[in-house]
């Protein structure tokens, strides 16, 4: 082979590889051209909170209901290590956790659950048809799922992602439930 | 001399019988089932003002969760046969489902195989005691105590850390 085109095969190759391990790359699935859904709704201090307005600030977002004893604490509990992660950045950084389950968990609720994780954590509630047009604008799954042979009565499948808004107030990201403390915070870091 | 020989011979047969005996018990032993739990923990829980009244496991709104590992270090196989505590008022076994990014939890029996020599987990985003209509909140630093039953080893005590992760 050419000694020229191997070494320029070679240096392509190595520029490929370094793009590849960027630290500048999103560890969730980054998104493109997807205009954030505006809303408003009520937060655990019965206070109007509005999308648009945390212009400015990384939104951290995920949808979820307090009866959940497993999946949805985890979240919270893993947002707590992110934002520990993050120190001061974290006052950079908006924690929003939507309730898919209005019918029992009132202001008051979200509040006293919110509350073991993070003061700073904002849970959100709001009629039916307004959440219903949040549910819609960010393609969240929502279910109630009967089960006869629990004391429960029912439980409430959902979308378990992560979305996350960069400083424009543009969706960027989807993460994983099961992402890392780590990679969370990475991706954070990267927006910040 | 003939008595004390009698004797002695009466004496060595019973020295062979105890040593007998003694080899059944180990044997015994040896065939149990032996539950060990290990790891047992709780999320914080913090019920609202005022749900503390008279909680229900329909309508108190409120749950919490207990993680552990069962360990069985005997021979035989043993099944765990459901589980209560006073800190809720019922408990039952759930299972964490995700399909792609959905996530649903569905109920699994109580009664579950413990293997001689094996273990049963119970852990995040998977098989878990979920307690239902808690009569209290769940302080990180708390301890909450669990009593689940067995098929053969009855009635085991765990005391289950709260903490968050």
């Amino acid at each position: 082979m050419n000694p020229k085109i191997f070494l320029s095969s070679f240096l392509v190759l190595l520029s490929a590889i370094a793009a590849c391990q960027s630290d500048d790359a999103f560890k969730g699935t980054e998104l493109e051209g997807i205009p954030a859904t505006d809303f408003t709704l009520t937060d655990q201090n019965g206070q109007p909170f509005t999308l648009s307005d945390q212009v400015g600030k990384v939104v951290v977002m995920f949808f979820g209901y307090t009866y959940c004893p497993d999946v949805c604490p985890a979240t919270l509990s893993k947002w707590k290590q992110v934002q520990d992660a993050l120190g001061d950045q974290t006052n950079e950084v908006k924690f929003v956790y939507i309730t898919v389950h209005p019918e029992r968990d009132t202001v008051e609720k979200l509040k006293a659950h919110l509350a073991v994780y993070s003061q700073d954590f904002v849970g959100l509630t709001g009629s039916k048809e307004d959440l219903l047009k949040v549910y819609n604008g960010y393609g969240v799954y929502r279910e109630i799922d009967k089960i006869s042979d629990s004391a429960t009565g029912y439980l409430v499948s959902h979308t378990s992602r992560i979305f996350v808004f960069d400083r424009k107030g543009e969706w960027r990201l989807g993460i994983a439930n099961d992402a890392s403390v780590q990679d969370i915070v990475h991706d954070l870091k990267v927006l910040l | 001399m003939k008595t004390i020989q009698m004797s002695s011979q009466w004496t060595f047969a019973g020295v062979l019988l105890m040593a007998t005996s003694l080899s059944s018990c180990q044997k015994a032993e040896q065939a149990a089932a032996d539950i060990r739990i290990t790891n047992a923990w709780s999320r914080p829980v913090q019920l609202p003002a005022g749900a503390g009244g008279q909680p229900s496991p329909m309508d108190s709104g409120t749950n919490g969760v207990v993680y552990l590992t069962i360990f069985n270090k005997g021979d035989l196989d043993d099944s765990l046969r459901g589980a209560r505590s006073g800190a809720c008022q019922k408990i039952e076994i759930h299972e964490t489902v995700m399909s792609d990014d959905r996530m649903s939890m569905k109920r699994v029996d109580d009664e579950i195989p413990v293997p001689g020599h094996g273990k049963v987990e119970f852990k995040p985003m998977a098989r878990h005691f979920m307690l239902l209509g808690m009569n209290r909140s769940l302080t990180i630093g708390d301890s909450v105590r669990v009593l689940l039953s067995f098929q053969k080893s009855g009635m085991v005590q765990v005391y289950s850390r709260v903490r968050l992760n």
